[in-house]
């Protein structure tokens, strides 16, 4: 060994050695800054750096405390700018300061996992399909919009980061226009900053780059499905998240579809076919219900009404037009009938509303407006009709054990206030 | 800030007072998060912090313990309880202590 290699050794020798007994004082230093860097001069700095230099404390051998120590650095640059880690970065931090961050599944894995989901019951639905989606693609909005269909209002819900629960669309809404399109065309549309023809069919936009898909059910479109602002680490989407927001629209179209299909399984149950008016079951468990709940002397009052001369209307003018008079009473009652009442159509010919009376009630509003109900005749072409029903009544009390009872009592008794008034013969 | 108030909520009701960094460990998730929704929750009141008792005789730097004070208790069990069924819907991610 030549002199300066001996020298060089033990140069380094005592450079190693000083390095690793300034190392902790060192760490502390830097915890320090990073405390200030973070916190600017105030006494949350004091604290914090306090609190980080007691944790570089604890960690065992001189060079792994001034390794965290420089992660905290890091982390606190990083954080002051604004800047978001690269996950490798991030991880090296984390394995610094001893955290085991699990690691996250693969997006198809989350995919797969969101699609199962997708299976519950229809109101919960929005809730998974836009915090699931919003979470997989780390975007900054999840929106779906189903506009309005026969009884389906229009539904418009968005996820937005950081922020829980749901909210009533994206405001402002410049993607209104470009969300008509995909549905109109049951296409994907992508908007991104150099779209060529962003202005025409995007105006107002503001510059987050977004995906718009149709949901569908073969080729009956439903509503749409759309994320914007990419991860703050992307510019704009992938080919690929087109591709996996497509397979969320399918999976979520056919939860739609079922959950709208259960709805009208239901209202079919519980409803009449021609008037949708509510049928006799429903009325029924309405009054079984309504007994229950029925406070010191209340009753319900059972207003029946049994339309006059259908036969000969059927007869003289065809079944058709006979449904059409059906119709326009189930029309005219919901309408006229007072909301706190419940109307529906019991029988061919037979219509009965149920509400709820106090002692001083005599529910004459509803018996009253039922009867003007038949008041005015029925234009149909240049036919006039003048609509005719037997009215009767009976109440209803919480000894009543059979429902069906206070029910056919009212409609016996319009059946023969009915026989009356046909004693005045039927004439168009 | 959920996941923070869920194990001050555990150590609350195991009458712990975890400092900062076992709170970082126990949530897994950043320190500038989770020091950040500290520093929220004591701002707002429902967080108290105290330091270590040093020893005597050294110079080592304290800790800090956080609890959650007992009116706040109240209002972070209804939230925890809100996030852990919607959890439970989504499935994924399950919160401290609900393993």
């Amino acid at each position: 060994m030549s002199g300066w290699e001996l020298a060089v050794a033990v140069v380094t020798g005592l450079l190693v050695n000083e390095w690793s007994d300034a190392s902790p004082w060192l760490a502390r230093r830097i915890v320090q800054w990073s405390a200030r860097r973070r916190y600017g001069r105030g006494q949350r700095a004091e604290i914090r750096s306090e609190e980080l230099s007691a944790f570089i404390d604890d960690r065992p051998g001189k060079l792994l405390k001034l390794f965290t120590a420089m992660g905290f650095a890091m982390t606190a640059i990083l954080v002051k700018s604004g800047t978001q880690s690269t996950p490798w970065v991030q991880r090296l931090l984390d394995l610094l300061a001893g955290i085991r961050i699990p690691r996250r599944r693969s997006r198809l894995g989350e995919l797969q996992l969101l699609i199962r989901r997708l299976d519950v019951g229809d109101g919960q639905l929005p809730d998974v399909l836009l915090l699931g989606t919003r979470e997989l693609f780390d975007c900054r909005h999840t929106t779906f919009w189903l506009p309005e269909g026969g009884r389906y209002p229009e539904v418009l819900l968005t996820a937005t980061r950081d922020l829980d629960g749901l909210s009533d669309g994206p405001k402002p809404d410049v993607l209104a226009k470009l969300r008509q399109q995909a549905y109109m065309s049951g296409e994907a549309i992508e908007m991104y900053r150099s779209h060529p023809a962003r202005s025409e069919i995007a105006p107002g936009w503001d510059g987050e780059a977004a995906i718009i898909v149709a949901l569908r059910v073969s080729s009956v479109v439903l509503g749409t499905l759309e994320i914007t602002g990419p991860s703050k680490r992307r510019r704009r989407f992938s080919r690929r998240d087109v591709a996996m927001l497509e397979t969320i629209a399918s999976h979520a179209s056919i939860a739609v579809e079922n959950g709208r299909l259960m709805d009208r399984l239901r209202f079919d149950a519980y409803h009449d076919f021609l008037t949708s008016l509510p049928n006799r079951r429903r009325i029924l468990s309405d009054l079984e219900e309504g007994l229950k709940v029925l406070e010191g002397d209340q009753t319900i009052l059972v207003v029946a009404a049994d339309v006059a001369d259908l036969r000969q209307i059927n007869s003289q003018l065809g079944y058709h037009t006979g449904d059409l008079v059906l119709q326009e009473i189930g029309n005219r009652l919901r309408t006229m009938v007072p909301a706190q009442a419940l109307v529906g159509r019991v029988e061919g010919s037979g219509f009965a509303a149920t509400i709820r009376l106090s002692q001083k009630d005599t529910g004459q509003p509803v018996i009253e407006a039922i009867r003007s109900a038949f008041k005015d005749p029925m234009l149909l072409d240049t036919i006039s009709i003048q609509l005719r029903a037997g009215i009767g009544y009976a109440k209803a009390t919480r000894a009543d054990k059979n429902v069906e009872l206070p029910l056919q009592r009212a409609l016996d008794a319009a059946y023969r206030d009915k026989q009356e008034i046909t004693n005045v013969p039927f004439r168009l | 800030m959920l996941e923070v108030l869920a194990v001050l909520l555990e150590a609350f009701t195991a009458q712990e007072q975890p400092h900062g960094w076992a709170i970082v460990k126990a949530t897994r998730r950043s320190g500038p998060t989770v020091y950040d929704a500290l520093d929220r929750l004591e701002d707002a009141g429902w967080v108290t912090a105290r330091w270590e008792d040093p020893l005597p005789g050294t110079v080592k730097a304290r800790r800090r313990f956080y609890t959650l004070t007992p009116t706040a208790r109240a209002e972070a069990m209804a939230l925890v309880g809100e996030m852990r069924q919607a959890r439970s819907v989504l499935g994924s991610n399950p919160l401290p202590g609900t393993a």
